[in-house]
């Protein structure tokens, strides 16, 4: 057997699982070569919060016994991947990015580690993350353990966050998959920043047990791929019923690509302004070009907006009031202080304060705005708009800076990160294009539990397009 | 070139002025903890004010999901 050349880093699970089986690899020299490369890449973007390359070896050991024998797992058997560092590993240290929390061992393990070790994938490494995934809002890419998540494509931009890591590692071939969380934007926004394809499921498909909680109605799972045929693989194994998660939605997930609507069938709501007048002058380019591309899909391209709701204030009042409760004991230890985002340990103080008749009057008109959001989809199978407006910020921007140009009129489908998350609905963000030398990424949002057309739609998307396949510089 | 504006145009230019004038005027970023917990209790604050404008039936229940 030849070794593995550098091929394998950027390959898809699907054409790695196939060399396995085909023994023209094996599981410990993935685990190795995953390993030392996120070892020694992964410091350069502050991508690496624990490298777990001996844990893997020991996992791959058994994989490649089990190939011998033929048994065998499914696609993810003897595949490298990398978790978020609020998943718990048994034994290992799990940070949640914070200082405070630096020296924090679980003696268990989180459901999608368990899940993903049973079906044979190799964890390679813990993966860096905003501290405390954002928890109310962080001015500075800064704001976590291990510094600055730097973008593969620029290491003078930020990677986006708060799931930093994850979208680092799957951008530089660090790991072939990597898991992350989503509270408001923590999946979508480094998946869109670093060019890679990214899948935010519907509230409550993913168990969050071994997790840590930021907002208990709004986290959520999610995996970070090269491919939207990717994430519905990871989705399968990742999904399903867990009574150890109170939000957990009872259902599992098939990956059934076999089965998709027709494209012609397909109505797709968008606003135009979001591509134009909204979007920042550098990327409307390649959002314009990335319309014309699911427009050539044969979909039905309609116009549409969000009905009007304060979104923004909605998710931040629920997301403030939940995290000043998870972490009140942070709060009242003063060890909130020890946090790297002066924003951030504010904004948990301020939480504390939220009165209850104003979290409570947020969380009844989520009821209501998430009502007249599924009105939409009556008319509609899915919307697309840019996943952010604009390509990353440099690092040491604020992130909270105001734009410096006047709102235009209509809003469109700008608020539908925040919507879509208070909705619970699941989303895909797929890289389509650059802004300079940056990539910039557009987003398929369903109803709840549409994930499968959602995947569909994107594999028909990159099937016409390369951008999934584009490699940063230095790193092909 | 006309010297005189219509009413919509006027009204256009007006709005984007004062949306110019407000971003010019946005808040600061804080130097000190004291500055950052007012300016959070601030941002509370807004989205409250926010929040308060929507007309919000008797019977809308909280969007908890709470199995017995």
């Amino acid at each position: 057997m030849v070794g593995p050349g550098s091929e394998i880093f950027f390959a898809g699970i699907s054409e790695l699982n196939a060399m396995l089986r085909a023994k023209q690899v094996s599981a410990l020299e993935l685990a190795r070569s995953f390993g030392r490369r996120l070892e020694s890449l992964g410091p350069r973007y502050n991508a690496l919060a624990l490298p777990l390359t001996e844990h893997a070896i020991r996992a791959a050991h058994a994989v490649d016994a089990e190939v011998k024998r033929g048994r065998l797992r499914g696609p993810l058997q003897g595949i490298p991947y990398g978790a978020k560092d609020l998943l718990s590993v048994a034994g290992q240290p799990t940070t949640w990015g914070a200082r405070p929390y630096a020296a924090q061992v679980f003696d268990y393990d989180a459901t999608v580690v368990k899940k993903l070790a049973n079906t044979g994938a190799l964890i390679v490494g813990k993966l860096a993350m905003v501290e405390l995934a954002g928890g109310p809002g962080y001015r500075y890419a800064s704001a976590s353990l291990t510094g600055p998540g730097l973008n593969p494509w620029d290491t003078a931009r930020w990677s986006g966050g708060s799931s930093s890591g994850s979208a680092i590692a799957v951008a530089a071939g660090l790991a072939t998959f990597a898991i992350g969380s989503e509270t408001s934007g923590s999946i979508l926004t480094p998946a869109a920043f670093c060019g890679v394809t990214a899948l935010r499921p519907t509230y409550g498909l993913v168990s969050r047990y071994g997790a840590m909680p930021l907002s208990w109605t709004l986290d959520k799972l999610g995996p970070f791929c090269r491919s939207a045929e990717d994430c519905g693989l990871v989705l399968e194994v990742i999904a399903g019923s867990d009574r150890q998660d109170p939000g957990s939605a009872g259902k599992s997930f098939y990956y059934t690509p076999q089965y998709a609507r027709k494209m012609s069938e397909l109505r797709v709501g968008f606003a135009a302004g979001d591509f134009t007048e909204w979007a920042d002058e550098s990327a409307r380019p390649a959002f314009q070009q990335a319309l014309e591309v699911v427009r050539g899909l044969g979909v039905q391209l309609v116009e549409t907006r969000l009905p009007d709701f304060p979104y923004g204030s909605m998710v931040g009042t629920i997301i403030s009031a939940d995290a000043a409760s998870v972490f009140e004991p942070l709060i009242a230890s003063g060890k909130v202080d020890q946090l790297a985002d002066q924003k951030q340990i504010a904004g948990l103080k301020a939480g504390l304060e939220i009165p209850a008749n104003v979290y409570l009057r947020a969380m009844r008109i989520r009821r209501l705005a998430t009502r007249e959001i599924f009105k939409l989809f009556s008319d509609l199978d899915v919307l697309l708009a840019p996943s952010r407006l604009g390509p990353a910020p440099a690092i040491g921007e604020p992130l909270d800076r105001h734009p410096d140009r006047p709102a235009p009129p209509n809003p469109g489908l700008t608020s539908l990160i925040a919507a879509g998350n208070l909705a619970g609905m699941p989303a895909l963000s797929l890289p389509c294009g650059f802004a300079g030398k940056l990539p910039v990424g557009i987003q398929l949002a369903g109803l709840p539990f549409s994930e499968n057309m959602l995947l569909a739609i994107g594999k028909e998307f990159q099937s016409r397009t390369d951008w999934h396949k584009r490699k940063p510089p230095g790193l092909g | 070139m006309k010297d005189k504006m219509t009413r919509r145009q006027l009204a256009g230019v007006i709005l984007t002025a004062t949306a110019t004038v407000a971003a010019q005027t946005a808040p600061s970023i804080p130097s000190n903890p004291a500055e950052e917990l007012e300016a959070a209790r601030g941002q509370n604050g807004r989205s409250s004010e926010a929040l308060a404008k929507v007309a919000l039936p008797t019977d809308t229940e909280p969007a908890f999901h709470f199995n017995a």
